[in-house]
């Protein structure tokens, strides 16, 4: 299980954004989907999931809407605003920049 | 961060600040929903359904410390906390009236005292007398040393002594003198400032009405005054034909010749409702001597050092075999207006 720490910082906010970006989804759902499109790879612990939700939602990137859930119960779903999108444009740019440069860096041959 | 983004996330937070109650609702009905999937899916796995509560509430990392990292998530944790701080606080006062009016009552005091002297330093250090060329002007005085003492003292200086200080030090473009004093004009005490006869024209003192005080009443011993304009007010009411009208100087009989213009308020802090002739200088109680200060304006830069600064050297009077007219301020390191004058 990767904990927040481990995680780059800043790259929950850019794995919940591309998520919601796919389709509306509460925070349970956006967990399991996380869990697995990354193979089980990655999965954040609830116990940071909920508050990195309600910071995107205060900045205006991600608009919560309460609706029936499959099991026919009500909750919260998550979706993409259009500043969310702009900002999702602009992680994601910035991760693969970055991701690209740290692959760089460790695929060096050693002398 | 753009004017569009924060009409977005402003009601958001607004809603945060006063739907607080549906706003909590919300996220333990969020935080309810997960952690029923959560169990549900331990239960899965095979777990008893307490085992199942307990692990999923644990990855929750608790419900409680949850919800408050969502709260703060939300930027409002100041508000809570503020409330929170001011209850406590409030709260203390009431267990402890006395602290709470001795904290109370320290601090209105501070800030009374900082008030008090801000308005101080401001009348003196910040706004500069409403005179012509307010920083040329340098405030001189006299200091004895008496036969048996050493150390000078403050001493008020002659009209003979002031007329030798004057003529003697040419480094100057002009000296007046002045004696304040506090006495019953028509009946009501005024301030009143004895002046020589060039105090208006030296300090650009603009008349609203009349003529300023001249040198010619020094020499004729004329008995007349300048009126403030708040005195010309309260005194007579604002009348046109103030001018020439007499009134009493305690006994003597004095003429108003004219009215000072409302910016006007001479080179001192207090304020000074007429200035009166040198005549009527004795009528200032009961000081015979003249005025302790002389103010010297100089219209050229005089250097520190030089010799002019020295007073008139070596009056003999009285009990003071020796009398100097200095900047105003101790012997040993005597001020000048900005100046600082070594020694």
């Amino acid at each position: 299980m990767s904990k927040p720490s481990d995680l780059v910082q800043g790259t929950l906010d850019l794995l919940i954004l591309k998520i919601v970006a796919l389709q509306p989804l509460n925070g349970w759902a956006i967990n399991q989907r996380l869990r697995q499109v990354s193979g089980d790879v990655l999965q954040v612990t609830e116990g940071s999931l909920y508050p990195a939700l309600h910071k995107l939602e205060q900045e205006g990137w991600i608009t919560a809407e309460w609706k029936q859930s499959e099991n026919n119960r009500r909750a919260k779903y998550y979706s993409l605003t259009k500043l969310g999108r702009q900002k999702l444009k602009k992680e994601a740019a910035n991760w693969n920049r970055l991701s690209a440069a740290i692959s760089h860096v460790v695929q060096l041959e050693e002398a | 961060m753009g004017p569009k983004h924060w009409l977005y996330t402003v009601p958001l937070r607004l809603r945060s600040i006063f739907r607080r109650a549906q706003v909590d609702h919300e996220l333990d009905e969020e935080l309810q929903y997960h952690l029923e999937m959560k169990i549900n899916e331990n239960v899965a796995k095979g777990m008893s359904d307490d085992e199942a509560r307990r692990s999923a509430l644990i990855a929750l990392g608790g419900l409680d410390q949850n919800k408050e990292m969502c709260r703060d998530a939300r930027g409002i944790w100041w508000l809570d906390s503020l409330l929170m701080d001011t209850r406590y606080g409030l709260r203390g006062f009431r267990n402890a009236p006395g602290f709470a009016l001795t904290v109370i009552g320290t601090l209105a005091l501070g800030l009374g005292i900082l008030a008090t002297s801000f308005t101080i330093f401001n009348s003196i250090v910040l706004r500069p007398f409403a005179v012509r060329d307010p920083y040329s002007l340098c405030a001189f005085i006299g200091w004895a040393s008496s036969k048996d003492e050493g150390s000078p003292e403050k001493e008020t200086v002659t009209l003979p002594e002031f007329q030798k200080f004057r003529r003697e030090n040419p480094a100057f473009s002009e000296v007046f003198g002045y004696q304040p004093g506090i006495a019953p004009i028509a009946g009501r005490s005024a301030s009143i400032q004895a002046v020589t006869g060039n105090y208006f024209t030296m300090l650009g003192g603009r008349m609203c009405m009349g003529r300023p005080l001249l040198e010619s009443d020094d020499a004729s011993g004329a008995g007349v005054a300048v009126a403030s304009y708040a005195a010309w007010k309260s005194w007579f009411g604002s009348d046109p034909g103030t001018v020439g009208k007499t009134m009493l100087l305690g006994e003597k009989s004095v003429e108003v010749v004219g009215v000072a213009g409302p910016e006007f308020s001479g080179p001192q802090v207090q304020r000074v409702d007429f200035w009166v002739s040198l005549a009527l200088a004795p009528e200032l109680g009961k000081r015979k001597l003249y005025s302790s200060l002389v103010d010297t304006a100089f219209n050229t830069p005089i250097h520190p050092s030089s010799s002019a600064l020295g007073g008139v050297p070596k009056m003999p009077r009285g009990d003071f075999p020796q009398l100097h007219i200095v900047p105003d301020g101790h012997p040993k390191s005597p001020t000048c207006g900005h100046l600082k004058i070594p020694h």
